[in-house]
């Protein structure tokens, strides 16, 4: 099974919800879900990466004013990606079912 | 900001990532803040360097430097063991030099920090006598009132004096180093003023301290009491100051007003102008006439002095003092460091920088030859000699930053030894940090980079290129310039060797001197109080007290002169009590001690030593009547002469010495001799009785063998700068005979393999060289003995008692490096005499 650092995750993810997305848009999403900010190069370093290794594809977008007639790259998740996700998540869900008693306990 | 992410992006990602922040850009605007906007923009621009590569130099003269730097990395790599060892040689180099320039800069920059040092000046005086021109320091309190009132030039004017005074500190009662000052001081130097002000320092009651000595005593604005001159005085603290800082001459833990001193001092004292016993600070106005303001003070001098005293007063500038060794008078103001010294360190300095980098351009030399192949090869793709010239700058460069960095991690390890050792305890890493330093430190560098790697670059740059493919070329036009250097290290090694030998048997000598009286178990115990009920109830609880052998009393050792059948003589004289000599031990030759039961012995009795009994050329000294007069205390008659003892260190001629006993009694030490089986049990008990005799005074016991060690200081230095000298510059001559020796030999492996080949022995074989090399060896010994046996005696004749310079100093400094020489020939030529001729001889 393939690892993946935790922004990588969290990157791929807003991909799968979100179908397509640019840079800033996957910044944006990050901030609201963490509420916390991230900045922006970060997220293409991690966008670049995982392009080399095929998680993520992109193509060139519509050129807008307010990127002063620069096109936007749009990325989007692949089915390899999806599988990589899905796999992080299941087995993170097999790990997290035997810790819910004690994080309530915890709790208390 | 938007140029400087075009020039870190990559092209290709460029239009995205441009798009996407400006995007963000506009976002942020709009719903948050367009400051934070901003940074967020700013910083995220700068994290666009995650993308930046290297290798996208597009210059291809980086990409040529590039190259080299990975070429000569490779080659340092592979050849690491003579590599380590040459940038060992410049590590050591690198750091002698750097401390010595730290030295030297802080030594330059002693009192540079004043905001007014350009108008600050002490005075000082000039008088001819006898056709002498005698330069002293030193001011009177009368120069205080009368000049600034008197001189319009003059913008403020302090008069500065220390004094000693006791203060309770933690329960326990301390001497504590004072400064009497006036208000203008204030002014004139850079005092940072943190609690209260000067404004009231006019009154006799009022004081300031520094904050560190606030601290320390645990007090804030409020009354304090000093003990000083025998009694107690309440102050008012009215302000605190930040502690001046450690290269500053002026630095007061305490500063008491004049006002008080004048309370205290008689009155004839402060209209005295000659009464020199205090500083004079004064600041000029801006545009002041020096001169001007000299002739002015020295009118205002000697206005009710007779015609032609000749005397003048002279002004100096403050910045100087630290420097100046002329005027050692002190009173708070005294030069701490020498020129001479700061020379030595510059040219010791120097000639380590010097000496590494010529063994560095030497041992390069030596292992470039491998290299001549590649040269060539580079020549022949097409690099020009320029290139091939700038390539090995670069190594040497390469290797001159590695160094340095060993280097600077040495100090970060040897600057507090190195600090305490130079007597500059407060020295820290952090001050090597300042613009001026590594300034300095960065064109060392280069310095060292450029003598280091010049010749070998010129040398290997200059390569037919025929002949070094065909494995011809030999460097061998330098070895007579790279001879001539070994001979003067060994020189300098050498030189530096008898100096050590020397400095060490001088200070063994000094401290094993015959002194002529015992100092082993004896204790000092200074008294600044003269009252005699005290000194009465002191000695009879002393004589209780088991393991106290005896005790007396003395005066300090003071000086005068008598006319003795019609010539002038001078001598030393002390007050003594009748113990004094049996106490100390000093042998008495003719004659008795003093009787403590003789009235005449107090009134009119004194005893001389040898040297004044020479001096005089007494036939029968006991009984004469010495015309010698000091007080009331006058023509006394000889009762006994004792063997001369040196009352001052061994560094000193002896001397001449009166000793009498006297009612007017003003005493300085107490002597303690103690039972040598009691060790320091009865110092317990003599502190008690010293409590209860003399409250408030801190009970300071010296043992006075101690106290005669510490008069080396000055010795103790030269001998540990001389060895630590000797070390270093023997490494660095065994690394220069390591580097020319291999130079030498890796030329001639073929050589040597066809003599092995037709059948020479290696003893032969390293006779050979050891003979080639001990030639120059011999001339570094001449070369390196004759100033040493010149300066070392010239050293020597300071001291009245010295050792003689005797030539197995010579022959153990020889010793040494011939043992130095050997070895590294044998390990330099070992290698070589063991190998298969047949790898050498192969390749043609």
């Amino acid at each position: 099974m393939e690892t993946l650092g935790s922004l990588e995750e969290i990157v791929l993810m807003i991909l799968l919800k979100h179908e397509k997305c640019s840079g800033v848009e996957i910044g944006r999403y990050h901030d609201e879900a963490l509420n916390k900010s991230i900045s922006l190069p970060a997220i293409h370093v991690v966008l670049k990466r995982m392009e080399k290794k095929g998680w993520v594809e992109s193509e060139f977008g519509l050129p807008t004013a307010e990127r002063g007639g620069r096109r936007q790259r749009i990325y989007r998740a692949t089915s390899s990606g999806r599988v990589v996700v899905k796999e992080i998540h299941e087995a993170k869900v097999k790990l997290w079912s035997g810790v819910s008693p004690a994080l309530e306990y915890v709790s208390i | 900001m938007d140029r400087l992410l075009v020039r870190l992006c990559p092209n290709d990602l460029l239009e995205e990532i441009q798009g996407d922040l400006h995007e963000a850009f506009v976002w942020r605007c709009k719903n948050l803040s367009v400051a934070y906007a901003k940074r967020k923009f700013l910083l995220e621009v700068l994290m666009v360097s995650k993308f930046y590569k290297p290798k996208m130099m597009k210059n291809s003269k980086l990409a040529l430097l590039n190259n080299y730097l990975k070429t000569g990395l490779r080659f340092l790599w592979k050849t690491r063991k003579y590599a380590g060892i040459n940038i060992i040689g410049l590590t050591v180099g690198i750091t002698v030099c750097w401390m010595c320039f730290f030295y030297l800069y802080d030594e330059m920059t002693f009192d540079r920090f004043n905001k007014n040092r350009d108008r600050l000046y002490r005075v000082t005086q000039e008088v001819m006598i006898e056709g002498d021109l005698l330069k002293f320091d030193g001011g009177s309190y009368i120069m205080g009132e009368v000049f600034p009132a008197n001189i319009p030039q003059i913008d403020g004017m302090s008069r500065f004096k220390s004094a000693y005074g006791i203060v309770k500190m933690n329960e326990e009662n301390m001497f504590q180093y004072m400064h009497f000052a006036d208000a203008d001081i204030f002014r004139m130097l850079d005092f940072n003023i943190l609690e209260g002000s000067y404004l009231d320092f006019g009154s006799p009651d009022n004081i300031l301290i520094s904050a560190r000595m606030a601290r320390t005593l645990n007090v804030g604005l409020e009354e304090i009491t000093i003990h000083f001159r025998n009694q107690d005085k309440r102050f008012n603290i009215i302000g605190i100051y930040q502690d001046l800082p450690h290269n500053s001459t002026v630095r007061p833990k305490f500063i008491l007003p004049f006002a008080y001193y004048a309370t205290r001092a008689e009155k004839e004292r402060l209209k005295n102008w000659h009464d020199f016993n205090m500083n004079a600070l004064i600041m000029l106005k801006d545009a002041a006439d020096k001169g001007l303001v000299e002739a002015q003070m020295t009118a205002l001098a000697t206005a009710d002095a007779e015609e032609g005293s000749g005397e003048k007063m002279t002004l100096q500038p403050y910045s100087q003092i630290h420097l100046d060794t002329t005027y050692r008078n002190g009173n708070g103001l005294r030069p701490t460091a020498d020129m001479d010294i700061l020379w030595i360190a510059g040219i010791v300095g120097l000639l380590c920088l010097l000496i590494s980098a010529i063994n560095y351009s030497n041992f390069s030399l030596g292992n470039y030859i491998v290299r001549s192949k590649e040269v060539a090869v580079r020549k022949v793709i097409g690099a020009h000699q320029q290139s091939v010239f700038s390539q090995f700058i670069c190594e040497s460069f390469l290797s001159t930053t590695i160094a340095a960095i060993v280097s600077l991690l040495l100090l970060l390890g040897i600057l507090p030894f190195f600090a305490e050792f130079m007597n500059k305890g407060y020295l820290t890493f952090e001050d090597l940090f300042q613009p001026d330093l590594i300034i300095g430190g960065l064109s060392v560098l280069l310095v060292i980079t450029l003598i280091a790697g010049l010749y070998p670059a010129i040398v290997l740059s200059g390569f037919k290129v025929n002949d070094a493919l065909r494995g011809k070329e030999k460097i061998g036009k330098g070895s007579l310039l790279s001879r001539f250097y070994l001979t003067i290290q060994f020189g300098l090694a050498i030189f530096l060797i008898i100096g050590m030998l020397a400095a060490t048997r001088q200070f063994d000598y000094l401290i094993d001197f015959d002194l002529g009286y015992e100092d082993e178990n004896v204790v000092t115990l200074g008294v600044t109080n003269f009252d005699k009920e005290r000194l009465e109830r002191f000695e009879a609880a002393l004589s209780a007290i088991p393991g106290v052998q005896r005790f007396a009393s003395n005066s300090g050792y003071n000086g005068t002169d008598f006319v003795y059948q019609e010539n002038r003589y001078s001598t030393r004289h002390i007050v003594v009590s009748p113990e004094f000599v049996p106490t100390l031990g000093i042998e008495i030759l003719q004659g008795r001690n003093f009787d403590p039961d003789l009235a005449t012995d107090i009134n009119n009795s004194v005893i001389v030593n040898e040297t004044l009994v020479k001096m005089l050329g007494l036939p029968d000294p006991l009984g004469t009547v010495l015309p010698f007069s000091y007080g009331e205390f006058k023509n006394p008659t000889i009762i006994g002469v004792v063997k001369d003892f040196h009352f001052y260190s061994p560094k000193y001629e002896k001397m001449p010495l009166v000793m009498y006993q006297s009612p007017q009694y003003v005493i300085q030490n107490i002597l303690v001799k103690l039972d040598a089986s009691a060790g320091s049990d009865p110092l317990y008990h003599i502190e008690k009785a010293w409590r209860e005799a003399y409250d408030p005074y801190p009970f300071e016991v010296i043992w006075l063998n101690d106290h005669n060690e510490a008069e080396m200081a000055v010795e103790e230095r030269v001998k540990k700068i001389a060895t630590t000298g000797s070390l270093i510059a023997v490494f660095l001559a065994a690394l220069g005979l390591m580097s020319m020796v291999g130079t030498h030999v890796n030329q001639r492996m073929k050589e040597i393999s066809i003599r092995k080949i037709s059948g020479a022995s290696p003893a032969h074989l390293y006779g050979q060289y050891a003979r080639k090399f001990a030639v120059w060896i011999v001339g570094g010994f001449v070369l390196g003995c004759l100033p040493a046996y010149y300066y070392v005696s010239e050293w020597l004749d300071d001291y009245p008692s010295r050792i003689e310079l005797s030539w197995d100093f010579a022959l153990i400094a020889l010793g040494i490096c011939t043992m130095v020489f050997v070895t590294t020939l044998v390990i330099q030529l070992t290698k070589v005499i063991r190998a298969n001729p047949v790898v050498f001889l192969r390749d043609e």
